[in-house]
């Protein structure tokens, strides 16, 4: 398992594929924002929380894509589903490598995207954040995951890999929002612990289901 | 996965001591194997047994399911009917897992582009028992791939990158070798040293399956030969037949040449 | 789709169809002949009968999906892998029927077609989870390895629907539901009304078998024909 996200964040590092086009992506996502609806309508916390996620989940997804089409190129895939181990733990290793890569994303994102829509007078909790942020791209790193194996074999996986993903991440996004929210706000943990609990539960959820299914899904 | 792995090694101490086949115990035990491709029947029902030390050379015209034959024994295929033991686990019918001990070159060198050969082998070796360096290391020497080691591995020759998915294949040791048109693309003398490789396998008493459309190769490199044909075993003889033999068996088993063209 | 090849199911197809008939007339009598008016909704209360019933089905029929799904990954069935095929088509159909009885129902009642309602905001995502579902099956090849990864979507859809639930319900409050009005004179108080909805129910129940079993057999025939063309094509 940490072999799996050793290599991966190894190849990451060279090609630097994922984290260029994401950022530059979600900078997209923002600009397109200000320019449909005024940007000066886009103040308060609600919507910088709002926008982290939206932005995290838009280009998270077709970044997520990347992590399979490298194991498709050159039959990788192949090569992983002959590992000697369980198969199981090569889905929790390449949900790791996604949650490194999307949490160093989100944490560059959301600060960015509070300066760019000028979000004055907050306070937010630091702890109530991180552990918002942690369990929030969790659950999109397995989701994700799991959504971008599925899709990886249809010649159509770009397209097919967010709609997949989106309606299964609705009660994370719903969660991770709100959450962000009152931290952004300065709101203790347990303040925001029903959505906590629903992120919590999310994580926990799916990332069994994946590391279940993925028996299934390795072999052709 | 959990519920698969004490069966496994019950399975294996049980292959250790049984002797099933004529020629060791059986590695490989498949029957009435299937697999279409959507509706395209590819198998249509493969019995097989291959022991202990044997060498297969599976032949057969274009898109008679060979390298499928070998994905599924390889276990990243999973068949459509039929049942499959390999290395005494399991592989079918019953809940899918990870083979062990099975070595597998594909058509494709089932490495990462973006790492160098030495990296790739280190990721395939960090999942392999012992000292994973100096396992990295005799691979690298023995594929003579030193000078290439650092390299990246989208830049490497064609014959470079098929010793680098040799060494890939080999890394583990494993018993059972399956080799899937290994030829392809390498100059003589690599040649050579796979055909040494497969020597060693088969002294060391691992067994070998390889799917080759060079019918003069074969009788040096295997003892056993299966003709594969729509889907079906048309031909299994051991020892390997000379060519000339080879090619009359051939065109009374299926009623072709056994020109290897581009035939579907 | 006359074809009667003489499988235990022919005679439900034969059955199905009229039974579906017989009960969806009675529903239909039962929901405006002889149900009174609510008392605070009036007459277009009497669509919340058609509504909920195929809300309870479309349910049903995601919940079939993931245990066929489960029944498919066990044991490579194929009429498994179809009956989840067709109960996903059918329950979309449901949805979709759901979600256009809904705002019928809201407009003159909230005074909009639509609200952020908690029911109204996940049945929309459901009807997404079960339409990206389908078009997972149409855009990948239609091999055993598409039909394991449909399995697995089945099960995960399914797996989602408690914490959708869950998180809606947080993030809108509680629905302004009929059957647990506050109000003593409101909501089902006439017996008929109950009744009306148990047919209704029933009538939807059947029309939903009858969808399905049309559709797993035309899943098969399809099979079928595709089968023999291939054949042909090989000579």
């Amino acid at each position: 398992m940490w072999a799996i996200a050793r290599k991966d964040l190894a190849i990451e590092r060279r090609t630097g594929e994922m984290l260029s086009s994401l950022f530059l992506l979600a900078l997209l996502v923002v600009l397109v924002f200000a320019f449909a609806v005024e940007p000066e309508r886009l103040v308060g916390p609600e919507i910088a929380a709002g926008m982290t996620w939206a932005t995290l989940l838009f280009s998270g997804t077709l970044a997520l894509n990347r992590s399979f089409a490298i194991e498709r190129e050159s039959g990788a895939w192949t090569a992983l589903a002959l590992l000697p181990v369980d198969r199981g733990s090569i889905f929790l290793g390449k949900m790791l490598a996604n949650f490194v890569l999307l949490g160093f994303a989100s944490l560059v994102l959301l600060p960015a995207i509070s300066i760019l829509l000028g979000t004055h007078g907050l306070d937010p909790a630091p702890l109530t954040l991180a552990l918002t942020l942690v369990l929030g791209v969790l659950g999109i790193a397995s989701i994700g995951t799991l959504c971008a194996a599925i899709a990886s074999r249809s010649r159509a996986r770009e397209v097919l890999m967010p709609l997949l993903a989106f309606p299964l991440l609705a009660p994370l996004l719903i969660a991770a929002a709100r959450a962000t929210t009152g931290a952004l706000v300065g709101s203790s943990p347990s303040e925001v612990q029903p959505w906590l609990a629903v992120l919590a539960g999310f994580d926990m959820i799916f990332a069994t289901a994946g590391w279940l299914a993925f028996d299934w899904i390795l072999e052709e | 996965m959990q519920d698969g792995t004490p069966s496994l090694a019950v399975a294996r101490d049980g292959a250790s001591v049984g002797s099933g086949a004529p020629s060791g115990t059986a590695l490989v035990s498949a029957r009435g194997l299937t697999k279409s491709f959507g509706l395209l029947p590819v198998l249509r029902g493969i019995d097989l047994d291959v022991g202990r030390g044997e060498v297969v050379a599976v032949l057969g015209p274009n898109g008679t399911g060979k390298s499928t034959l070998l994905r599924l024994l390889a276990g990243v295929m999973r068949p459509g009917g039929g049942a499959l033991r390999v290395l005494g686990a399991e592989l079918f019918p019953g809940r899918p897992g990870p083979p062990s001990g099975v070595g597998y070159l594909g058509h494709e060198p089932l490495v990462y582009r973006d790492l160098t050969p030495r990296e790739n082998l280190d990721f395939f070796a960090s999942f392999l028992p012992g000292d994973r360096t100096a396992r990295v290391e005799r691979a690298l020497s023995r594929a003579r791939l030193e000078h290439a080691a650092n390299r990246k591995t989208h830049l490497l020759s064609r014959g470079t990158l098929q010793r680098l998915a040799i060494a890939r294949a080999t890394l583990g040791d494993p018993e059972l070798l399956l080799l899937d048109e290994p030829f392809t693309g390498l100059d003589p003398s690599a040649s050579a040293h796979l055909e040494e490789l497969v020597a060693e396998a088969r002294r060391a008493g691992r067994s070998v399956l390889l799917v080759s459309h060079d019918l003069d190769s074969v009788p040096r490199i295997a003892t056993r030969v299966v003709l594969l044909h729509r889907g079906r075993v048309a031909l299994d003889v051991a020892p390997a037949p000379d060519p000339q033999a080879l090619a009359t068996a051939w065109r009374e088993a299926t009623g072709e040449t056994p020109d290897v063209g581009d035939r579907a | 789709m006359t074809a009667d090849d003489g499988t235990p199911r022919a005679w439900r197809d034969r059955v199905l169809p009229w039974a579906t008939g017989a009960a969806m007339t009675l529903a239909i009598v039962m929901v405006f002949l002889v149900v009174p008016d609510e008392r605070e909704q009036g007459v277009v209360q009497r669509i919340f009968y058609f509504h909920v019933a195929a809300a309870w089905l479309a349910f049903a029929g995601f919940a079939a999906v993931a245990v066929a799904s489960a029944w498919f990954l066990r044991t490579g069935s194929e009429a498994a892998d179809r009956l989840a095929h067709a109960c996903a088509e059918v329950g979309l159909l449901f949805t979709t029927l759901v979600l256009v009885t809904g705002p019928i129902w809201a407009r003159p009642i909230w005074g909009t077609w639509w609200t952020w309602d908690p029911r109204l905001t996940m049945t929309v995502v459901l009807w997404t989870i079960y339409a990206a579902y389908l078009m997972l099956r149409r855009l990948s090849a239609g091999d055993d390895t598409t039909r394991r990864y449909a399995a697995v979507l089945g099960i995960v859809g399914a797996l989602n629907i408690p914490l959708l639930v869950l998180a809606v319900r947080l993030w809108r409050g509680i629905h302004p539901a009929v059957m647990i009005n506050k109000d003593p004179e409101a909501g089902l108080k006439d017996p008929s009304m109950v009744w009306a909805l148990v047919v209704a129910n029933v009538a939807m129940a059947l029309l939903f078998d009858w969808l399905v079993s049309l559709r797993t057999r035309l899943l098969r025939i399809d099979r079928e024909v595709a089968a023999l063309e291939m054949e042909d094509s090989q000579g």
